[in-house]
């Protein structure tokens, strides 16, 4: 019974401390872009392949990199970003991704702002054409495409003080409609836990 | 008891006899009127006293893990934003065709009533769904917009193009109805939660018919059902897919009630009354979405195996009959509706099944055999030497079905970042260690249960099969977009039980424990999908 209880506590405890450190952080926001538009399917890939383009300023502090690439199973991208010879930041995102029209790849967060950088996307082996979403450029004789890329850094605001905000469009476009939805639906998630815990206590304990 | 209640009830319900006696044969005739009354009155009173006292034998504990259930679908109907789910729209449309017209869809066109089509426009829902930078409508303007055309009064009856629900079988959506006309006087995003809210109910049932299978299939250990149900219960998939309109809730259900019934019958014999209850179950789920069809071989070979088994007089207890008979009804109970569907089809000049036959159409024009077996063991496993390789540079099992199964809401756009599925293999792989051993230290009782097991495993294998080959036939248009765990989710059931036999792998002293960690980990689970959905669409 005692160990069931420690077993059961232990792990809402947990849970608790998982809200704090989640809630405590800020969303990430976004910081800047490469400036290239993202039209819409320009053209498929089917990976094994590497895409260099100009990243133009690379913000402070971004750590992650959103990539205008589209499939439902996405394959790993690998992303590296330079100025001259000197590597800034890089990072890769698993196979497995989607369905999206974007990517999210996480990379080593910039201590500085960089500009005049160099991307280098490098997309592996895909299970089904990869969407494109960007520009045809022309570049020298030939033509070339270019990824939209947009650059992520935390915000100012933690996720917890965004609460009230947040509640406040969870009860816009929505049936039943006010701000009081989302403080409901955090009531119910607290009783249906309670409920749970109660459960555990009667019959594991 | 009951026995003595009725009589009670049949003296102080008899009618008095009447004032005159006309004669002898009139005489007769009115007793046996009034016999006969009165043993349809006994027999409508024992119905009714064996339903209640049938669900008064159902434990407390799973009653709550259908609250439980409910109660988490019911939260992400609130928090999934109107239409922001897989082909919610055409679910809806579905619907709305029905209470509208009181006519099944005509064509696969995404043909949408004025109403439907101005709220998804209103809704930005075409910019939202697949575009996880972009949150759900916000702007006054555009919310000014939403409410305005909510109370236009808009046209809700379309033309009978309803998307890609339109070869789904009609049960799902036919209930529907009853909450949407329910809403009739709101407005449609009203009458939408109003279905959504149905679906959450079918979250309940299925959580309740999952604790009652682990009760059957593992007996000896009541707290480990307990572990099973909360885990089915909390699980976010089941929350979340029951938490929009789709029949893939009321699928769920059905299949999770079929299991119990299978384990209960495999437990007791296959008796009359179970007979009908499995051919019901199997003509709703015939009923209900086409992906059943993947759980039907498996089905019918166990009401075989329990024909052949016979029917026992107490549980454990020697056969005293075969059942063929009741096995039979099973079977026919089931395919009758499919059979009438079919005949009213022939006879108004339509397809025989509809528009599914269309899809059946598709089915014949697949190519090599091998090619197929190759993509759909590739579809969920690991590839084997000499097999040509359909899925380059990924572990489909890994990055797709484990991952997803951790996290993949909204509109198959809202995931966790990747970390979180790193992390997620220490518990899973914990877990399956646990019930690999608490298999293992079973190996006897599995033995002995073998023809039982062997339905479960044919039921798994037919439905990934129909899964795989489903995803094979639209691969060329649609890429791997069947690779969406809720479609597997109908399994539900035998991976509670896995989740029973993980926590009793601990052993009987850290047993429990384990146990409660496990829930823990699952409400963990089912808390931060909430918040990465609210996240994704609010923050």
């Amino acid at each position: 019974m005692l160990r069931v209880r420690l077993g059961l506590a232990a792990g809402l405890l947990g849970i608790v401390v998982a809200l704090v450190l989640v809630l405590a952080r800020p969303p990430l926001v976004l910081a800047g872009s490469n400036g290239v538009a993202p039209n819409f399917a320009i053209t498929f890939t089917h990976g094994g392949e590497t895409i260099c383009q100009p990243g133009r300023t690379l913000p402070q502090g971004t750590e992650a990199i959103r990539v205008s690439l589209s499939p439902n199973i996405g394959p790993r991208v690998h992303l590296k970003v330079s100025s001259g010879s000197k590597v800034i930041t890089e990072g890769e995102r698993d196979p497995g991704w989607g369905v999206d029209e974007t990517v999210i790849v996480s990379v080593k967060r910039v201590a500085h702002t960089a500009y005049n950088t160099r991307i280098c996307t490098d997309i592996g082996p895909a299970v089904e054409g990869v969407q494109v979403n960007g520009e045809r450029v022309k570049v020298g004789g030939g033509e070339a495409i270019w990824l939209r890329m947009e650059y992520l850094r935390p915000g100012r605001s933690s996720w917890l003080s965004l609460a009230p905000s947040i509640a406040n469009r969870m009860g816009l476009a929505h049936a039943p409609a006010g701000a009081w939805v989302g403080y409901l639906a955090v009531a119910v998630m607290i009783a249906a836990a309670g409920f749970a815990s109660r459960l555990v206590l009667r019959e594991l304990g | 008891m009951s026995s003595s209640y009725d009589t009670a009830a049949s003296q102080t319900d008899a009618p008095a006899m009447p004032p005159t006696t006309p004669g002898i044969g009139a005489r007769a005739d009115s007793h046996r009127a009034i016999e006969e009354a009165q043993t349809e009155r006994r027999r409508a009173k024992r119905l009714l006293a064996s339903s209640t006292g049938a669900l008064r034998r159902v434990p407390r504990a799973a009653w709550t893990c259908a609250l439980i259930a409910t109660l988490g679908a019911a939260c992400w109907s609130v928090i999934t934003p109107p239409f922001q789910a897989p082909d919610e729209q055409a679910h809806f449309a579905y619907v709305q065709n029905l209470a509208e017209t009181g006519r099944l869809p005509s064509s696969s066109r995404d043909e949408y009533s004025v109403e439907e089509s101005q709220t998804l426009a209103d809704l930005h829902q075409g910019e939202v769904r697949w575009h996880p930078e972009l949150t759900t409508v916000s702007e006054p303007a555009d919310v000014e917009k939403l409410r305005h055309d909510q109370a236009a009064g808009l046209l809700r009856a379309g033309t009978g193009g309803i998307g890609v629900a339109a070869t789904e079988p009609p049960l799902f959506y036919a209930l529907a109805t009853i909450p949407y006309e329910l809403g009739s006087s709101g407005s449609l995003l009203d009458r939408l939660e109003l279905v959504r809210l149905m679906d959450a109910l079918m979250a309940g049932l299925t959580a309740l018919f999952t604790f009652m299978f682990v009760r059957e299939s593992l007996p000896g250990v009541p707290w480990a059902w307990t572990v099973g149900g909360l885990a089915a219960a909390l699980m976010p998939l089941l929350g979340f897919t029951s938490g929009f309109v789709t029949p893939d809730a009321m699928l769920y259900a059905v299949c999770a009630a079929i299991f119990y019934c299978l384990a209960r019958a495999f437990r007791r014999g296959l008796t009359w009354r179970a007979a009908v209850a499995l051919g019901l179950l199997i003509g709703a789920g015939f009923l209900t979405k086409l992906n059943f069809v993947g759980v039907v071989p498996g089905v019918m070979l166990g009401l075989v195996i329990l024909a052949f088994r016979g029917v026992r007089d107490t549980p454990d207890g020697p056969r005293t009959r075969r059942a063929f008979g009741p096995m039979a009804l099973a079977m026919a109970i089931s395919v009758a509706p499919v059979c009438v569907y079919a005949l009213i089809n022939v006879i108004t000049g339509h397809p025989t099944f509809g528009l599914a036959s269309s899809a059946a159409h598709q089915v014949s024009e697949r190519e090599s055999l091998t090619g197929e077996i190759v993509y759909i063991w590739e579809f969920f496993l690991p590839r084997l030497p000499g097999m040509a390789n359909d899925f380059p540079g990924l572990s489909t099992l890994h990055q797709v079905w484990f991952n997803r199964t951790v996290g993949l809401y909204g509109w198959l756009d809202t995931t966790f970042p990747p970390w979180v599925y790193t992390f997620a293999l220490i518990p899973a792989g914990l877990m399956a260690l646990l019930a690999l051993c608490s298999l293992i230290a079973r190996r006897g009782a599995l033995l002995r249960r073998k023809s039982e097991l062997l339905v479960y495993v044919v039921i798994c294998v037919s439905l990934l099969t129909l899964i795989g080959a489903d995803s094979h036939l639209g691969s060329a248009s649609e890429g791997a977009g069947y690779a969406q765990p809720r479609y597997v989710m109908p399994l539900l059931p035998l991976a509670a039980a896995l989740v029973a036999l993980a926590a009793r792998g601990a052993g009987r002293r850290w047993g429990p424990t384990i146990g409660a960690l496990i829930v823990t980990l699952f409400l963990a689970q089912e808390i931060f999908s909430q918040l990465l959905s609210v996240s994704r669409f609010y923050g």
